[in-house]
């Protein structure tokens, strides 16, 4: 039987640097996981005001914890983890806003080749609108639960792996594939409903 | 032979819905795939590490000494391999010791007759702060109760409208005497069925 070897933490020099003091390794820290991050953070409270301060938030917070991080998971998830927890605790606290601030729908998605593909169809979506769709999808995702919209918000929009979103949100694989499936079956009724519209 | 309705039948009604289903899966998935490209402005995330910088100053302005220490406590403790669970009784232990030393140095020893000038003065040193603080002054008993079997322990504080009293409960070591009336030796406050 082949040995399964873990990784090593492509972070684990800018970390032991920063746990010394380096302030620019944690600024570099920073740089590198702040995109990401946002996006999730982002995705999960559909809100660009909270997304900035709970971001802040959960630098400020993996900067004080930094001396405690063992090592034993990689920075990336230990991190991720950090604010996949403080957004849900700010979604339960929060009452959930009706007004959405995903309005606006990117420029790049213009050149993106899913983009072109979907637009280039003879399909209902098509004639509706992607913007007007993307909008509704917004909605749609602030319809689930915040422990499902974590779940589709890490596999589906950024695309990160059922095993790395166990070990980040702390539950089974078998739980995260549940889970995807509720919310894909959630969203496709709250879509078709539009369609039917 | 059995044959696979998915992959031989493609006009099974069973078929096709899975087929549709699996097609708007699809689609669901293209159209939140395209929400990865909601990113803030480009300058945002420079602007961003700037104003965690200052936020980062400000904090530390801001925390007490006291938090530093415990900051820097906690993690010295985590450094040689204690847990949180292991840091939180450590203090839990320090708050208890604590606890029990300032009782210690506190309190009276007893509250034995001896000891009541002792336990009043503490009372009153404890309630320095309110207005009013008389001993309840018991009714008039017989001199030989008084001299001879009864005792007078104080027992706790009693308000009556603005005013705190310290209560007072006879101890009988004896019967009083047949011709008395129970009902004189009542004194404020005291529940005679407790007495025995």
């Amino acid at each position: 039987m082949a040995h399964q070897q873990r990784k090593p933490d492509e972070d684990a020099e800018l970390v032991a640097r920063a746990r010394k003091g380096d302030t620019t390794a944690f600024d570099e820290l920073v740089i590198k996981h702040s995109p990401k991050l946002y996006g999730l953070i982002y995705h999960m409270t559909s809100n660009r005001e909270d997304t900035h301060d709970l971001l802040q938030e959960v630098f400020a917070k993996a900067y004080r914890s930094l001396k405690r991080f063992r090592g034993k998971s990689s920075f990336y998830t230990w991190i991720y983890s950090i604010a996949v927890n403080m957004t849900l605790n700010f979604l339960k606290k929060r009452k959930r806003r009706q007004t959405m601030s995903l309005d606006d729908v990117d420029n790049h998605i213009a050149n993106d080749k899913d983009f072109i593909a979907m637009t280039s169809k003879s399909d209902p979506v098509r004639e509706v609108g992607i913007h007007e769709l993307q909008k509704r999808l917004n909605a749609a995702m602030q319809s689930l639960s915040e422990d499902h919209r974590a779940v589709v918000t890490m596999f589906d929009i950024q695309g990160i792996p059922h095993k790395e979103i166990s070990k980040v949100l702390g539950i089974s694989e078998g739980t995260v594939r549940s889970r995807l499936f509720y919310a894909h079956r959630q969203l496709q009724n709250f879509l078709e409903e539009f369609r039917k519209s | 032979m059995t044959t696979k309705p998915s992959e031989e039948n493609p006009n099974d009604p069973a078929a096709s819905d899975q087929m549709e289903e699996a097609c708007e899966l699809n689609q669901l998935t293209q159209l939140l795939r395209l929400k990865r490209y909601e990113q803030p402005p480009s300058d945002y995330f420079e602007n961003f590490l700037r104003e965690f910088h200052s936020r980062q100053r400000s904090e530390l302005l801001r925390r007490s000494t006291a938090r530093i220490f415990l900051d820097q406590l906690t993690a010295r403790v985590a450094d040689f391999g204690g847990s949180r669970a292991f840091v939180g009784a450590a203090a839990c232990c320090l708050a208890v010791t604590g606890i029990f030393l300032f009782q210690g140095f506190g309190a009276p020893s007893d509250l034995s007759p001896a000891g009541v000038a002792t336990a009043e003065t503490t009372e009153k040193a404890e309630m320095a702060a309110r207005p009013v603080l008389p001993v309840a002054e018991p009714l008039p008993l017989p001199r030989d109760l008084v001299d001879g079997p009864l005792e007078i322990y104080p027992v706790g504080i009693q308000k009556v409208g603005a005013s705190y009293y310290i209560l007072q409960k006879p101890l009988l070591e004896a019967e009083p005497a047949e011709e008395t009336d129970p009902s004189s030796y009542r004194l404020p406050f005291l529940d005679l069925d407790e007495v025995e």
